[in-house]
Formats: structure tokens, C-alpha cells, sequence
């Protein structure tokens, strides 16, 4: 029997996380092949290793069984197209294009997260891989996020690199800009134990106080980040679902 | 510096983030999320590849890359442009 709906306000997100390598069961698998689109089918194909292929199934069956949640539409039955940028968007059934999604993917776990109208971005990583954090960062992060990443202890340099670069993704995903938007006209200010705060620069023409963001540990190996136009609104409140898709979903908050 | 050597710069960093090219021929006609490289990935990879050849590539042209070999050949045309102002 399909679950119930899920009613969807403007007022909360809904967080959507799958573990990657819990789910193995073929009988499974083969269901949500099932639900691919041949686009998504093609894409599949183009993966050259297995472990890609079975996070990509997971990331297609997640987000088609998620949005079938909250809408009368049967999970194959979501068609998306992308924006100017490159960011999928549902294009079908038009009547839910209210809905709006965001997904990320790292080594182990799949995440989708759903809003009304509003845009929303998410951006999830595995922690455990050592990263050229400096590098990285003279490349991508802006000035004053560089300058702290340098400063800071070199044992705690890592998790703080992360930090940044969830928080800095799940708002670049949020605005559809891809790496169109200029890095260097907004920047992040983390202070241990306090919220992170977005500093926007007037060029950009994006109010910072539009947003609300979010951080939270999945697990112990990973890390999230969500960006939410709050606009004018209070903060919206977020609820956290593990799922295996088509099979079962647990509540966490 | 030939474009061999380029490609292999740009192999050697695609190996540290994503472990299980370690030791696997990697066909550059690939793109690197075909080879399971994730945004974080590629920005590592590509940010370490021009650390090593010393040599910045605006993102705006970095950004319709369709594959390993589109990335080389960018760098190899920076890189000709980089000798010709220094001689």
C-alpha cells in the first residue's frame, strides 16, 4: 500500500537521507531501475565504475519516490528539466511545479530536499578524505574564508574546510547558479558555537538576511548544509526522514 | 611542456581524490563525473593541476568542459599563452 501524502507548506523543509550502502537488496534495485527515465537510463550507462552507478540508482529512486510523497503523480512519471545553469528542476507534471527539490551525493549517503516555492539547497560530504584544503581554497573561497582556513589550528583545518565548502555549496545550489555566481561577492563567517552568517556584497543583489541555513552531522563521517530563502518569513522548521526508498522511512526529528 | 605531460599533471590529481583510479588506465575522453568525481573533486583536481603548472584559468572557461581532454587541451593553450607574453 503507498504511503500516505505528505502535506507541504510554505513554513517547513523536508530532509531526505538515504544510506547508500544499506540499501543492496536486487529485488530492489531492479524496482528502481524501473523508475529511470531513458535520459536517466543513459546517464546511468556512463558511470564507469559500479559503485557510481548504485549511488546514481539511489539518487534517481530517492528523488522520484520523494516527490511522489507530495503529489498525485506516480514516481516514473516526473519529468525535470534544467535551468540556464544546469540546476534539474521538475518539468512535469507542471501542476507540482511548486515543489521545489535539491540533491547531493557523497560516499555513502544520498540526500534530497524538498521545499514549496522557495529556493533550497543542500550540499552533503564525506569527511574522512583528506583534501588540498589551502588549494582549494585560493581557488574557490573568498578572501576572509581563506584567511581564517590559515589561521586556524591544522588539526581542526579539515573539519573547518568542510564547514565552508557545504555551506558555500548549499547556497550556490540555492541561488541555480551554478559557479556563475562570483565567488569572491559572498562569504561566510563561522564563529565556533554560534550560527554561521552569510555576508553578501551589494554587487550580487542578494539580501543575506533572506536566508536561513542549517548545518547538521548525518553521521559521524559526514557532513550537511542547507540554504533556505526564509525571506521575510520565520524560520522555517526542518524535518529529517531516513528513507530506503520504495521500502520504508523513519522520522529522525 | 608537451601535452603528454600536461594530462599526466592532470591524471596524477585525479587520483588523490578519487582513489579507485589508483593504478586503472583512465581514458582523458571521459568526463570526471563519469569517473565518479564529485563537484568538491573536480575543484580539487583542477585547482591542483594549476598549482603544479603554475598557471590560472578563469572559471567562467572552466565550467563547459566536457571531458578530461577538453581540461588538457585549456591548459596547454593557457600554458602557450603564458610563454609567449614571458618571451
Amino acid at each position: 500500500m503507498a504511503p500516505d501524502r505528505i502535506r507541504l507548506g510554505r513554513q517547513r523543509v523536508d530532509l531526505w537521507l538515504a544510506d547508500t550502502v544499506a540499501i543492496s537488496d536486487p529485488v530492489l534495485l531492479q524496482a528502481y531501475e524501473r523508475l529511470m527515465s531513458g535520459q536517466e537510463r543513459q546517464r546511468h550507462q556512463r558511470f564507469v565504475f559500479a559503485k557510481d552507478r548504485h549511488t546514481h540508482l539511489v539518487t534517481r529512486a530517492l528523488v522520484r519516490t520523494v516527490l511522489s510523497r507530495y503529489a498525485a503523480a506516480e514516481p516514473s512519471q516526473w519529468q525535470f528539466a534544467v535551468n540556464a545553469y544546469g540546476r534539474p528542476e521538475i518539468a512535469e507534471p507542471a501542476a507540482h511545479r511548486s515543489l521545489k527539490f535539491n540533491l547531493s551525493h557523497t560516499t555513502g549517503l544520498v540526500a534530497c530536499v524538498v521545499a514549496r516555492d522557495r529556493e533550497i539547497g543542500v550540499d552533503i560530504e564525506h569527511v574522512d578524505k583528506q583534501r588540498a584544503t589551502l588549494t582549494i581554497a585560493k581557488s574557490v573561497f573568498a578572501p576572509d574564508e581563506l584567511a581564517d582556513l590559515q589561521q586556524v589550528a591544522e588539526s581542526r583545518r579539515l573539519e573547518r574546510f568542510y564547514a565552508y565548502w557545504t555551506l558555500k555549496e548549499a547556497y550556490i545550489k540555492a541561488r541555480g547558479m551554478g559557479l556563475a555566481i562570483p565567488l569572491d561577492e559572498f562569504h561566510f563567517e563561522l564563529d565556533d558555537g554560534a550560527l554561521p552568517r552569510l555576508v553578501i556584497q551589494p554587487s550580487l543583489g542578494d539580501d543575506a538576511s533572506d536566508w536561513q541555513l542549517a548545518q547538521s552531522q548525518p553521521s559521524a563521517k559526514h557532513r550537511l548544509a542547507l540554504a533556505i530563502r526564509r525571506g521575510s518569513d520565520a524560520d522555517l522548521a526542518i524535518q529529517t526522514r531516513s528513507v530506503v526508498p520504495l521500502r520504508d522511512e523513519t522520522q529522525l526529528d | 611542456m608537451t601535452r603528454e605531460q600536461i594530462l599526466e599533471v592532470v591524471l596524477g590529481n585525479l587520483v588523490d581524490p578519487v582513489e579507485e583510479l589508483e593504478g586503472v588506465e583512465i581514458d582523458p575522453s571521459k568526463s570526471m563525473k563519469d569517473l565518479g568525481a564529485n563537484s568538491l573533486d573536480i575543484v580539487e583536481i583542477v585547482s591542483c593541476s594549476m598549482r603544479e603548472l603554475k598557471v590560472k584559468v578563469p572559471r567562467s572557461e572552466l565550467k563547459n568542459l566536457k571531458n578530461i581532454d577538453e581540461l588538457v587541451d585549456l591548459l596547454e593553450v593557457v600554458l602557450q599563452e603564458k610563454a609567449k607574453l614571458a618571451s
